[in-house]
């Protein structure tokens, strides 16, 4: 079908590949675009990887420093995650403060890091009540072709997962930190959670080509993290029963790329 | 520190863990062999990689590698003028974003863009801009983004580089490419090309030496029509060292035209 169609009539365009049980880009409904993981293109970071699922390209940076915990928890370090969508990768970002979807993905992002314990913070603290670990997650969106935050969410993971600290003692006599780099510790990592996104293209009857979406966060012990479906048509059990098959697979084909990087 | 509601709380402040380890001596630029500290002769630039198309949703992008240096950057337009901004009727507006990812540098860097990032995006569209055709697209607005994501030295020079053949790539139409090149100075005899972050001169080197002759010159190029569109010179140099310095230069960016005509060609190829 010529592309002229897919302008003047999106919904046409799409209704008339979906009834082949095909997508435009020749894939099936349940396919899932080739991932591959790159970790540690930049050397700047404590630890990085970089994600492309199809054409979405997605780069995480950790930077590990030192800093003062809470009074109110004095024995836990921090994690900041940030996503980043800028003007750079889609046309539909601009500059300035960040979007609406970068906020809710810097929060789903968060959201992940609390619920799934990925990373115990004890594991940051170096003195209680002094000093403790600060990592910011940053993760930024090169080229946004769909499919981010499952994209972020796996390049946040091996980001973090190839992160060493160094060993650091506090000088009794200065009270000033004391940092050894070559004594290297790899960051323990509690579980390997990867996010599937699923949207849904019911009533193509009306205008809107799609009905809403789904995002389901797992790891490979069959642990359900997050499901995050705002708003939309209604789904039914079956549906949904497929969808969280779908993921399950998924994360096992993920988790696979993750061991097979990390051990490289 | 500006409070940024719209980002996760950070803490108010944090060190980087390597002002607390081993005190580093400060190397000299050239060890006992005539060497640099990554291996490369006084002349010698490092290894560039350029490629065109990185960014699928861009109407026209570019990536630039020198050794760690890395930098990206697209292109969106020609498009409408954003409302309430001003616009000239006769000639097409070139806006120039230059950013440095959080992770680029050794210390963890703020969201909010500082006067440097203003600054070096100011640098990028002085550099660029006599290279394209404004007059073509009366009344819109081309965009240039430029992201670094990581800073080993000679940034503005890649992404120079980098933001002329995203233009390309995008089909604006241009007088020519842009090729830039950046030389560290460090007395009279000695002109560092292409330097890394730690040749990279500050203020604190202008005391270190005897020779007053201290700082960094950048020039960009038009190659095939053989004219400089800016040159940037930081530090305290004499008018005849700046001179030496400009060819210099003006020399190491002629020979990247080669590269960037290639990855042109590649692209078009594919």
């Amino acid at each position: 079908m010529s592309d002229l169609t897919k302008h003047i009539q999106p919904v046409e365009y799409y209704k008339s590949f979906l009834k082949e049980q095909v997508r435009p880009d020749t894939r099936t409904l349940q396919q899932i675009r080739q991932t591959t993981l790159n970790v540690g293109p930049i050397t700047s970071a404590d630890g990085s990887a970089l994600v492309k699922i199809g054409e979405t390209m997605v780069v995480c940076g950790v930077k590990a420093e030192l800093t003062q915990p809470t009074v109110e928890e004095p024995t836990k370090g921090m994690i900041v995650p940030n996503l980043d969508l800028p003007p750079l990768c889609s046309s539909k970002y601009r500059t300035g403060p960040p979007s609406e979807q970068a906020q809710i993905g810097t929060q789903f992002l968060d959201n992940l890091i609390k619920i799934s314990k990925l990373v115990n913070s004890e594991d940051l603290c170096v003195v209680p009540d002094q000093l403790v670990w600060v990592l910011y997650c940053d993760v930024i969106c090169l080229n946004n072709d769909g499919g981010v935050m499952d994209a972020a969410v796996i390049a946040m993971v091996a980001a973090l997962q190839s992160v060493k600290l160094p060993s650091v003692t506090m000088n009794e006599e200065t009270e000033t930190p004391v940092t050894n780099f070559d004594e290297m510790t790899p960051l323990k990592i509690n579980c390997l959670p990867v996010a599937t996104s699923f949207t849904f293209f019911e009533r193509l009857d009306n205008e809107e080509i799609t009905s809403g979406h789904m995002t389901i966060v797992t790891d490979a012990d069959d642990n359900l993290f997050l499901l995050d479906r705002p708003g939309g048509s209604s789904i039914t059990d079956g549906q949904l029963d497929q969808c969280l098959q779908r993921s399950f697979e998924r994360t096992k084909e993920v988790v696979k790329l993750y061991n097979a990087v990390h051990s490289s | 520190m500006p409070t940024d509601a719209r980002r996760l709380a950070a803490p108010d402040s944090s060190q980087d863990p390597k002002l607390f380890g081993d005190i580093v001596k400060p190397q000299t630029l050239l060890d006992e062999n005539e060497m640099r500290a990554d291996g490369r002769y006084m002349t010698q630039p490092r290894n560039i990689f350029l490629q065109c198309g990185v960014v699928s949703q861009a109407k026209g992008s570019a990536y630039c590698e020198l050794s760690k240096t890395k930098v990206i950057c697209s292109v969106y337009g020609p498009k409408d003028i954003e409302m309430r901004e001003e616009f000239q009727i006769n000639k097409g507006k070139l806006k120039c974003e230059l950013k440095y990812a959080p992770f680029s540098s050794s210390k963890h860097r703020e969201h909010i863009p500082d006067a440097e990032d203003v600054e070096n995006s100011d640098i990028l569209l002085q550099a660029i801009s006599p290279a394209v055709c404004l007059q073509r697209y009366p009344k819109s607005q081309i965009e240039v983004h430029v992201l670094v994501l990581e800073d080993d030295g000679s940034v503005m020079p890649a992404a120079i580089t980098s933001a002329s053949l995203a233009l390309v790539d995008a089909g604006i139409e241009m007088y020519d490419v842009v090729t830039a090149s950046s030389v560290r100075v460090a007395g009279q005899e000695a002109c560092f090309i292409d330097p890394i972050s730690s040749e990279q001169f500050s203020r604190a080197s202008l005391h270190k030496s005897n020779d007053i002759n201290q700082g960094m010159v950048m020039v960009a190029l038009l190659p095939s029509i053989n004219q400089v569109s800016s040159i940037l010179s930081v530090g305290h140099l004499e008018s005849s060292v700046l001179q030496e310095a400009i060819t210099t230069c003006t020399f190491s960016a002629q020979n990247l035209h080669s590269v960037v005509r290639k990855s042109i060609i590649s692209s078009f190829k594919k």
